[in-house]
Formats: C-alpha cells, structure tokens, sequence
C-alpha cells in the first residue's frame, strides 16, 4: 500500500518534471526541471532495491551532468534567448511520433508476463562491485577509456583559439 | 531485167545515204551519185519498159485482176498470220511509172547542177532528192499493202525535208509543216482503209487478191474502203478539201516543184486509185464521189490560178486542176485515161515548172507582174515552155496534152455525166485561159520592169537541156503513147468501160461532141487571154476594180481561213483551257496547294521541334532532373532534428516489422 | 507487490517524452537535456527487467552503471561541442546550424 503510494509520488516526480523540461521556454527552468526528474529517478532505483546506483545517480547525474548543463547554458547565449519559441517546426511530428511510440511500447510492455513474487532486495554494491571487476572487466576498462577519450575531446574541443 | 529490177528503188537509197555521209569529201558534194543512180534506173526502167511493151506475156508471168504483173518478193517478219514481205510488183501501170520517175529526177537532178549552185548544202539537197525517188519508187514497185504505205509516208517525209530546204525562211518552214499535216490527215484515212481492205481479204499482197476475192466484199464495206483510201489520194495529190498544201509548197526550190509537186509525187494519189481499181469499181458510190472531187476540184482551181500573180503559184493551181482531170478520170471508171494524163502531164508539167525555175533564176523574182517581154531574152526558155504550154492547152494532134485530156473527156461523156462533162469543158476553157495569160505576161510585150530584164539571161546547159528534152517529150509522148506503143496495152480499160465505149477515137459521134467541146474551149481560151492580155480589153485592172468581191474570192484562200479555224478550235482552244486549268487548278492549287502544306507541316513540325522535342524532350529532361533533384534536395535541410525525426521514423518502423506488425 | 508493467510504462513514456524532447526543441542544449531523458528511461528499464525478471545477479545494474558513465561521457562532449558551435556561428538553435543543407 505504502509502496504503492511511493510509486505513484516517485512517477509523478519522474513524469512531470520530465514533461516540463521537453515543454518549458526558459532553458535554465529546462535544466532545473531535469534535475527534479533526475532525482525522481534515483528515487525509484532506490524502491527497486538498487542502492548503489540510486547513490550513483544522484552523484553523477544531478550533481555532474546537470551542473555541466547549467554552465554551458549560462556560457552560451544572453538570458533574452532564453524566451524565444523552443519548440521548432516539427513538432507536430514529433508529438505524433511520441503518443504513438507511448502507445506502442505500452502493448509491448503489456505482455511482459509478471514473475509470481519478489526476492527481498539485498545489498548490492559488493555484487556489483565483484561483477565489474570480475566478469565485466573489459567493459569497465573499455568505459574508463572512453571517459578518458570524452575528457580529452571537451577539453580540446572548449580550448579558445589562440 | 526484171529480176534485178528491185535494184530501181534501192540504188537511190542507197544514193541518198552516201550522198549524206560522204558528200563533203567528193567533188560537187556527191551530186553525181545522184544523179548517176537516177540515169542509170532510167537505163534500167526504159529496158523493162520495153520489155513490158514488147512481150508481155513473157515477162509478166502472173495474171491478176489488174492484168498481167512480174512479182519478187522475200519475207521480212512474220507476226501471226501476217506475213510482212519486201517485194516487187511490175505491171503495165508500175513499168511506165519507173519510167517517168527515174526520167524526171534525172533531168531535175540535172537541172539542179545549174540552179542550186552556189547554194547551201547542195549536198544535202542532192540527196534528199535520191531520198524521195527511192521512197516513190518503192511504192510504185511495191507488192504488198505495207510496203506500199511505207513508200508513202517516205514520201511524205521527203515532200516535208525538200519543201522546207531553206529552213531559214520562216514560209518555208511554214509550207513544209502544212503540207506534211494536211497530208497526214489524208493518210489517216488513206491507213484506215489499209487495215479494213486487209482485214476484208487477209491478205496484204496484192497478187493473191484473186477476183473472187474481191467480189466477196460487200458493197458496204466497199464503199467504206474506197472512201477511206481515197482520203490518202485527197491528200497527197491535192484534191478537195486537202489541196490547201500545195500553192504554199512553192515555197521550195523550183526544181523540187517540179519533181515532186507536179510530175510524181502528187500523181501517187492517182497511182494508188489505179492500183486499187478493183476496189472502187464495186461501189458506184465511192466513184461518185471521187468523180466529183476530182471535177469540183478541177473548177476551182483554174478559177483561181487566173488572178495568181506569182508565176509558181499558177502553176501550183493548175498542178490541182490537172490533178482534178485524172481523179475525175479515175472517178468515172476509166484509170486508162487518167494514167495516160499522169503520163503526159508529168512531162510537160516538170517542163512548166523547169521553165518557170529558168525564169525565176534569169530574173530573181516570181511575180509576173515584174516580168514581160522575156522571150527575146531567153530563147530556149521561151520556146520549151511554149511545148508545154500547146500539150496542157491540149493543143489539137501536135501535143500530148491533147491526148490525154481528150481520152478524159470522152470518158466523162461516155458514162453520161453530162453536168461533169460541162464543169470539165469550162475547166478545159479556163486552163487555156490563165496558161495563155501565163505566157503572155511572162514572154510576151514590153517588159514592167526594166532593170530586171536588163540583167535577164538564157539559163546555162544544164538547165537548159533537160528543157528541149521535156519539150520533146511534150510534143511527141501523147503520139507515140497512142499509136505506136498504145498505152492501152499497158493500162487495159477495165471491162465494163470497154464494153460500153469503143476504142476507136474519131469514128463514133460522141466522139466528135468531145473533140468539139474541147477545141471550142481551147479556141475560147485563146481568143479571151489574147484579147485581154494583149490587146488590153477588157482591161483587167478595171474588172478587178468594177468586181472586187470576185477578184478577191478568187485569190483568197478561204480554206485556209477554214482550217486554221477548225485548228484554232479544235486544237488551241482546248490548249489553251487545258494551259490554263493547268496553272490555275494544278499548279495554283495543287503545286502550291501542296507547298502550303508542306510549309504548314514545316512549321508545325518546327513548333514541334521548338516545344516538343526542344522544350519537353530535351528541356524538359533538364527542367524534370533540376526539378526532382530540387525536390529531392529539400530533404537535406542540414537541420539534425529533421534527419532526428526521419531515424526515428525509421527505427519505429523497424520495431513494427520486429513485433511483426506486418505480418 | 507493484506491478513490473508500472515500470515499464514510466520508462516508456519517459522515452517518449525524450524523444519529443529531441525532435520538437530548437535548442541544442534542450535538445540534450531530452537525451539525458533518454538515458535515464533506458535505466529504469534495465534496473526493473533486473530486478523482476532476473533477481540474484546485478548484470542489470552493472548495466546501467555502464550507461551511467557513458551519458556522463557523452553529456560532456556534447556540451563541449555546443560551446564551440556557439563560439563559432553565434546560435545554438539547432534549425540555424544548416551548413550541410541542400
């Protein structure tokens, strides 16, 4: 019951924040909207029983990324840009395409056969800590390096001509 | 003899073509091969003759309806059952004819040494001459139907290159045409009624025409045959309504009128009625009508040589006139009497013509009226053309002339065609007359025109001896052609004209009526030319004035002004519409129909080349590429959301055919 | 017990609501902002299928670790981009950067 109710407040949080980010003028609400959704998500990792990465996700994504977002917006372009249409000519198409993308996806999911009851949730970071490690070794290496390729491309990338 | 006598015709052929090629390297151009040929088929014809004469039964080994007759022949080409042959034919009629042929182009060939020297292409002249004596001799040997035509036409040809010699003169190139057109309408029938008569006897050979034969051609058919060869004769010898030709044929050289327009060529009409005898003898009516053309011819054209000033138009007249006595002759039945005419007329004809051609050389003018007093000048001009003026007068005993005209008239009165005999006794009235008158003006008196008669001369041997050679002929043919070597032995009278007169000349009384009509218009004419050409009374410039519309009918050529008429209507009238209907309608019309068409399509074609082939096919292509290729380039708006959208729309696409939304 | 089917249906309008996001805003950075959506959809997906469907290994988790860490990767790159389109044309609409149009 209680669950239920988290979930429905979490979704909520998830959705409509969500919503208003894609919809909004102001780019800079944009971005604060998605940190509200970014939160939301980490929260229904954490009613999934992910603990780990509901951590992980409030560190990378609403403290990293979204902070990432918000300098770019401010390095680029005057508030007065912020108010003009943000929704291009498109958008029809667009919006289309998402109802029905949300309506298809809705049957698929819908014939996902539901498992008869759940395992408690257990820790999991030393399980996924091992995986990593263990069976995702090339994968975790592999990721590290594309990090470092994405750092030093930013990094060239923002440099100022001179 | 007369084996070789097939020779006759072919060595003046022979003559004419050597003359035409080699004439320029021989001396005198040729000329007297010419005139070697013609003595020796004179040589040639006087032995046949005499032949003929002397034993006919013996030469002549065939006998036929006209007689007895000598025939060689050799195939030429067979088509069907007709068979084409070459041959010769001799008989009484087609021995004198060689005779009188061969003598009269040799003397005229003679005499042209003389008159046409210092003239343009002599040569050519000479053989043109050999030309014509080969074409008329091989009608008058001729054995068959065919040859016989082709002999005619040849002469017709011959008449047309000799009348029309000096070309340069537009009258004569004039002549020449009219008489070879107006002959050629005469030939039209003339080879009508060959195909008929051939088609009846079917037979083109004239010996194999037996008399039962020929009495198996109805009197219709007859008739029709008759008439229609008699349109040949019409033609070639002048008669009416075909006689328009030969006052204009003048216009050749005198010596060629002699030949061929009074003493042979113009006699082939009169041949023909003999060698078709048989034919006219079963219908009295084409007789009838021969008779009367021959008469009615006669008439008119003495009545016009009277007023004809130009000495060779006279002549020309009375040529018809004459012409007209031996179709009458002919006409009522008796061919002995006309072939007897043709025989002396030939004679004291070419002598006529030769004469005045001596004349006309003298003085360089034809008209009478510049002319007078010009038998001092030239004597032995003078005295020849009297001999033959005393045989055409018909003057009686001495000349032969009388005759001639004597068996003609005797043969009109015996068959009772009394109104003919009339119309050829004033005819005979008339020929005395204008002859006189000839003479008269011409010999006789003082001379009209002074520097003319004083450069007049007697004419040179060469002319001068044929002249007294024909002279003599004149006076002595009819004579001995009478009682010595009767002509009747060579021409015998068909049997029912021997049945109904008698042979004897001076006993019956009819005959004496004949001799009294003739001797009353020869003294008439005598007295009346005399009277008004010498004495001067009636003056004839004053008839002329006190009756012109005479004077002139009688030199008006009213034919003439009929044919050309008749052309003009027949002929330039349809032309002209025809030119016109041509200009307007075809070629207004179609010619140019069809360029408007053809510029119409050229220029649809070109405004479908501009718009069509230009503007779709090759502009269009391009205008289709650009318009396609801007179609197709909006796509790439470089705006990444729309590329976004259509990956989207992809994957989306891809994820139904996953699920299996396609089935 | 909630219903795996909640998830799932969170995680699919997300995605849609992201993929609007990507296709109807002018905005580069709104664009991006519609991607990290995106992204975090895919998570919920995996952290759910893990849980429900596959209990007792985090392959799921790790998973998303991985997916974490590369839209971190790419969120930094994409931003660095931005800046130096901005520098250079000015705008970071994305309808006015057409240089490859035509």
């Amino acid at each position: 019951m209680i669950a239920k109710l988290v979930f429905a407040f979490l979704a909520v949080l998830v959705l409509v924040p969500a919503g208003l980010a894609v919809t909004v003028k102001n780019i800079f609400h944009s971005a604060l909207w998605l940190v509200l959704s970014l939160t939301g998500v980490a929260g229904l990792f954490a009613l999934l029983g992910a603990d780990f990465l509901f951590v992980a996700q409030i560190l990378v994504y609403t403290g990293g990324i979204t902070v990432l977002l918000l300098f770019v917006v401010l390095l680029s372009g005057s508030p007065k840009d912020w108010i003009v249409r943000q929704v291009n000519g498109q958008w029809a198409w667009g919006l289309a395409l998402s109802a029905i993308f949300v309506g298809l996806l809705a049957t698929l999911f819908k014939q996902i056969p539901e498992p008869a009851e759940l395992t408690p949730a257990a820790p999991t970071s030393a399980p996924l800590g091992l995986m990593l490690v263990r069976d995702m070794l090339l994968p975790f290496e592999a990721v590290s390096l594309v990090l470092l390729a994405a750092l030093v491309g930013a990094i060239h990338f923002s440099k100022r001509n001179s | 003899m007369l084996d070789h006598a097939y020779l006759i015709p072919l060595l003046p052929l022979a003559a004419s073509v050597l003359i035409l090629f080699f004439g320029r390297w021989l001396p005198l151009e040729g000329a007297f091969i010419g005139i070697a040929v013609a003595a020796w088929g004179l040589v040639h014809a006087g032995f046949i003759l005499g032949a003929v004469y002397l034993h006919p039964v013996d030469v002549l080994v065939h006998e036929g309806i006209t007689g007895r007759y000598f025939e060689m022949a050799r195939d030429w080409f067979t088509v069907g059952n007709f068979r084409m042959e070459l041959g010769v034919m001799i008989d009484g009629m087609a021995a004198m004819m060689l005779v009188v042929v061969t003598l009269v182009s040799f003397l005229v060939q003679v005499y042209s040494l003389g008159y046409q020297h210092g003239k343009p292409r002599f040569g050519r002249y000479y053989a043109y001459l050999s030309f014509f004596t080969a074409a008329m001799l091989i009608l008058v040997v001729s054995n068959n139907l065919l040859q016989f035509f082709i002999g005619w036409e040849l002469m017709g040809v011959s008449s047309y290159l000799l009348i029309g010699f000096e070309f340069e003169r537009p009258a004569a190139a004039y002549a020449s045409r009219k008489a070879f057109i107006t002959t050629r309408v005469g030939d039209l029938g003339f080879y009508a009624g060959l195909l008929l008569l051939f088609t009846a006897l079917g037979t083109a050979n004239f010996g194999i025409i037996s008399a039962e034969h020929v009495r198996a051609i109805g009197p219709g058919l007859a008739t029709a045959i008759a008439l229609l060869l008699f349109c040949g004769a019409a033609g070639k010898s002048a008669q009416l309504p075909l006689h328009v030709w030969l006052p204009d044929a003048m216009e050749g050289p005198t010596p060629v009128s002699a030949l061929i327009h009074a003493a042979t060529m113009v006699a082939a009409g009169v041949f023909l009625l003999g060698r078709f005898s048989y034919i006219f003898e079963l219908s009295p009516i084409a007789q009838s009508v021969v008779a009367w053309t021959g008469g009615l011819t006669a008439l008119g054209a003495a009545l016009s040589a009277i007023t004809a000033t130009d000495i060779k138009k006279v002549l020309a007249y009375s040529t018809i006139s004459q012409l007209g006595y031996m179709v009458l002759a002919m006409g009522v039945g008796d061919h002995q009497a006309g072939m007897f005419h043709l025989t002396t007329h030939a004679f004291f004809k070419a002598l006529l013509f030769l004469g005045a051609g001596s004349v006309i050389h003298s003085v360089h003018t034809n008209e009478m009226p510049l002319m007078g007093g010009l038998g001092k000048k030239m004597p032995v001009t003078f005295i020849t053309m009297s001999c033959a003026w005393l045989a055409i007068i018909g003057f009686p005993y001495i000349s032969s002339g009388f005759y001639s005209k004597e068996a003609i008239l005797a043969a009109v009165y015996e068959k009772h065609q009394y109104v003919l005999f009339a119309i050829a006794g004033f005819t005979a009235f008339l020929t005395t007359f204008y002859m006189t008158r000839l003479m008269i003006l011409t010999f006789i008196g003082t001379p009209r025109d002074a520097h003319r008669f004083q450069h007049a001369h007697e004419s040179g041997p060469t002319m001068t001896l044929p002249l007294s050679l024909l002279a003599v002929l004149s006076i002595v043919s009819g004579f001995l052609l009478h009682y010595i070597w009767p002509f009747a032995k060579l021409v015998p009278k068909a049997a029912e004209v021997v049945a109904e007169a008698s042979t004897d000349a001076a006993s019956e009384p009819g005959h004496l009526v004949v001799l009294g009509v003739s001797l009353a218009a020869l003294a008439l004419g005598l007295i009346g030319a005399y009277a008004v050409y010498v004495l001067g009374s009636p003056n004839p410039k004053r008839l002329a004035e006190r009756f012109p519309r005479i004077y002139t009918a009688l030199g008006t050529r009213y034919f003439d002004a009929f044919y050309l008429k008749l052309v003009d209507v027949l002929c330039f009238k349809p032309a002209a519409f025809l030119a016109a209907f041509d200009y307007e309608v075809v070629d207004q019309f179609f010619v140019d129909g069809v360029g408007t068409i053809g510029r119409f399509f050229s220029r649809v074609k070109s405004w479908i080349d501009d718009h069509i082939v230009d503007g779709v096919l090759v502009n269009g292509f391009g205008w289709v590429a650009l318009k396609v290729g801007a179609g197709l380039r909006s796509v790439q708006t470089g705006v990444v959301q729309n590329y976004l959208l259509a990956a989207a729309l992809g994957v989306f696409a891809l994820i139904l055919w996953a699920v299996g939304a396609f089935g | 017990m909630l219903p795996l089917f909640g998830y799932t249906l969170v995680s699919g309008v997300l995605v849609s609501l992201g993929l609007f996001g990507a296709l109807a805003r002018r905005n580069t950075l709104s664009i991006l902002i519609a991607i990290e959506l995106i992204f975090n959809a895919a998570n919920i997906n995996l952290v759910a299928f893990n849980r429900y469907l596959h209990p007792g290994q985090p392959a799921g988790q790790a998973f998303a670790i991985f997916v974490i860490a590369l839209a971190a990767a790419e969120a930094v790159v994409g931003l660095a981009l931005v800046l130096t389109v901005y520098r250079q044309f000015k705008t970071v609409l994305s309808e006015d950067l057409n240089l490859l149009k035509g």
